[in-house]
């Protein structure tokens, strides 16, 4: 594992790898700084550049760029004109934009970046020390331990997704069948192709993924067409200084720390980090009275707190294949088209290759700061273009993107078919993600399955309980495992909604 | 509304699961000769049958709880979809008709052409009530893409003879990459 990792960090050092880099942080920065413009649109529609590059190297870097820069780039509108670019800036609105009432947007804006910048790369280095020790203990895992965790990363994402379990198993399933058409992976048998060559391979990821995510944001765009907004404040106010950077120190540690945890596990993301570094910093604070009222601390603790989210997604999704929330499962859908299938067998096969992209991720941080810093009143611009001239330009890269990925113009009916299913779900509330996720691990699970089936020979019972016993463990906690988050999670949205009115 | 959304959904969702069971046998081929264990260890049948079975029980729970009143919560309304003026839905379905004929026809009347017509009728439908700004983006950065991609990523992308004849002076003056 060290070896991979020194070589890991030998491939890291390559100037295109970091040209890359700060183009993807750039195109984050500007796409989370839109209002209307998640992240996840974003990255859906940059993937096929990932795609096209081919170099795991280069494309993956790409991606994570996006991600850091989209989700610094939401507090720029979060902050300026009260409208989060991304969920994750919710809870930065509160003291950013009472700090841009009182004129000082600068400093919220520099604070927002100063604790994006530090917390991300602390928990981006605790991600390269904790994804050791996990990768090692996965490395000895066969087809039947890799079958039965796939099994367990179903389960856990369908009851952590959006909404009651029933529906994000219902998604789940729905994905899974989806996976299955196209040619059998053991006798090449064809299923549900209706005897036409374009099915035969299956649906392309590359469709599904830009038709679930970004297509139902261009749907909603054009619905309801374009608003005027707001004037934006000019960025007037002093700029923040090294004294006032230290002070918020300790909140920016505890965001961090906060973040870092949340990080790790599957299903609670960007936004429940925000507030929980937000609720822990006015607890913690000697003047807890003035947050909500353009309190610097407050601005600190949200941004430190979401984007210390980042780096620890990474250790569920390389390790065992769990993305933690949509943005992740876009990253494990461009890993698997770089040839990469995140799980216990990653490092062993690509050791080298995924430490290269951690230690790029760690050094991005650097580029980050200098990259937002210096464009930070480019950004404070961009909030004011205007939708009709972006969704446009959108629906144009996502249709290009999607026919580059195979140039088959049947991928673009595909990806049209997705977005209406990506619509009709986002109407009735159901998450995609478990959908995604079914998709991807789908045929995957049952070529594992199938393999397990082969080692068994004759008995798979006493297989289970007498060789994997790993195994058989992991499939009988899953359920038990599911039923458990699952009415935790049902228990936490009721309160949720409750306490929301 | 919204409760009718996600019944109307499920009820979408069972009756294809419903129809792919019962299409199974001519859905799904099966090997022509019966191959070994080692080979073919599962039949090509059982995972999606086991799929669509989970599929048909989850759905039925789901659809039962609503029939019975079990008051399951509501999950999070869209803000963009809670209120809509009649021109919203108007403009999507527009916005709909577009880009499927747009994915057909991209082949038979090119990458430009068909991203102009795209990008025409997107800003249209939005709202975008500048002219000479719409045929500008719509005619420029589709040309700049359709540059970048074969150009640079050297990649193809489907275009018509014609159109073509006459952009290779132009693309033969690019420096190469």
């Amino acid at each position: 594992m060290l070896e991979a990792l020194l070589a890991g960090f030998e491939a890291a050092l390559r100037v295109d790898t970091f040209i890359w880099v700060s183009a993807g942080l750039l195109l984050g920065m500007l796409m989370g700084a839109m209002p209307g413009f998640t992240t996840t649109m974003g990255m859906s529609v940059l993937m096929p550049i990932a795609f096209l590059v081919g170099d795991p190297l280069i494309g993956i870097p790409f991606l994570i760029g996006v991600y850091k820069g989209g989700i610094y780039g939401g507090s720029v509108p979060a902050i300026l004109i009260s409208m989060p670019g991304t969920a994750a800036s919710v809870v930065t609105v509160m003291d950013g934009h009472e700090l841009t009432k009182k004129g000082q947007p600068r400093k919220a804006l520099d604070m927002g970046l100063a604790a994006s910048v530090i917390s991300d790369f602390i928990s981006d280095f605790l991600t390269l020390i904790l994804i050791i020790p996990v990768a090692a203990i996965v490395l000895g895992f066969g087809p039947p331990e890799i079958a039965a965790i796939m099994f367990m990363s179903l389960v856990i994402v369908s009851v952590t997704a959006t909404g009651p379990v029933l529906k994000g198993l219902l998604m789940l399933g729905f994905g899974f069948w989806l996976s299955f058409v196209g040619a059998d992976p053991f006798s090449a048998m064809e299923r549900y192709t209706f005897g036409t060559t374009e099915l035969y391979d299956g649906f392309h990821l590359i469709p599904m993924l830009i038709g679930l995510f970004a297509l139902p944001e261009i749907f909603n765009a054009v619905r309801s067409g374009d608003r005027k907004r707001g004037r934006v404040a000019s960025l007037v106010g002093d700029r923040l200084s090294w004294k006032e950077l230290k002070a918020s120190m300790r909140t920016i540690l505890r965001s961090t720390g906060i973040g870092t945890a949340i990080g790790l596990v599957p299903g609670l993301g960007q936004t429940v980090a925000a507030m929980m570094g937000y609720i822990a910093a006015k607890n913690a604070s000697k003047h807890p009275e003035t947050f909500g009222k353009g309190e610097i601390d407050g601005v600190a603790a949200a941004e430190a707190a979401n984007n210390a989210v980042n780096g620890p997604t990474m250790v569920p999704l390389l390790t065992l294949g769990i993305p933690g929330d949509n943005v992740t499962a876009l990253l494990l859908g461009a890993f698997m088209m770089q040839g990469l299938r995140p799980g216990p067998t990653l490092f062993e096969t690509s050791g080298a290759t995924v430490f290269a992209i951690l230690i790029v991720m760690l050094f991005a941080n650097v580029i980050f700061w200098f990259i937002g810093y210096y464009t930070i009143p480019l950004f404070s611009r961009v909030v004011t273009i205007k939708k009709s001239l972006l969704i446009p330009i959108t629906i144009m890269l996502a249709f290009t993107g999607t026919y580059l990925a195979r140039s088959n113009p049947f991928d673009l009916v595909t990806l049209v078919g997705f977005g209406i299913i990506g619509l009709a779900a986002r109407k009735a509330a159901f998450d995609v993600m478990p959908m995604v996720m079914g998709f991807i691990l789908g045929r995957e699970l049952e070529y594992s399955f199938g393999q397990t089936l082969s080692l068994a020979g004759d008995s798979l019972l006493r297989f289970a309980f007498t060789e994997r016993l790993g195994m058989t463990a992991i499939v009988i906690a899953t359920p038990i495992l599911g039923t458990l988050i699952g009415l935790r999670m049902n228990r936490l949205r009721k309160q949720d909604l409750v306490r929301g009115g | 509304m919204f409760r009718k959304a996600d019944f109307r959904l499920v009820a979408g969702i069972l009756l294809l699961a419903v129809v792919a069971l019962a299409l199974g046998q001519w859905l799904i081929a099966e090997p022509p000769i019966n191959l070994s264990d080692d080979i073919s260890p599962l039949n090509p049948r059982l995972f999606p049958s086991l799929v669509l079975v989970g599929i048909v029980v989850v759905a039925g729970f789901f659809i039962a709880n609503r029939i019975r009143g079990v008051e399951d919560f509501e999950g999070e309304l869209e803000p963009a979809l809670a209120g809509d003026d009649g021109g919203g839905t108007k403009r999507l379905l527009g916005f709909l008709v577009l880009v499927v004929m747009c994915a057909l026809v991209i082949n038979t009347l090119g990458f430009l052409t068909t991203m102009f017509v795209l990008m025409l009728g997107t800003s249209l439908l939005v709202g975008n009530d500048s002219i000479a700004q719409i045929v500008a983006f719509s005619a420029g950065l589709p040309f700049v893409i359709y540059v970048l991609v074969t150009h640079v990523l050297r990649t193809s992308l489907p275009e018509l003879d014609a159109i073509e004849a006459v952009l290779v002076p132009f693309l033969g003056t690019l420096p190469s990459f």
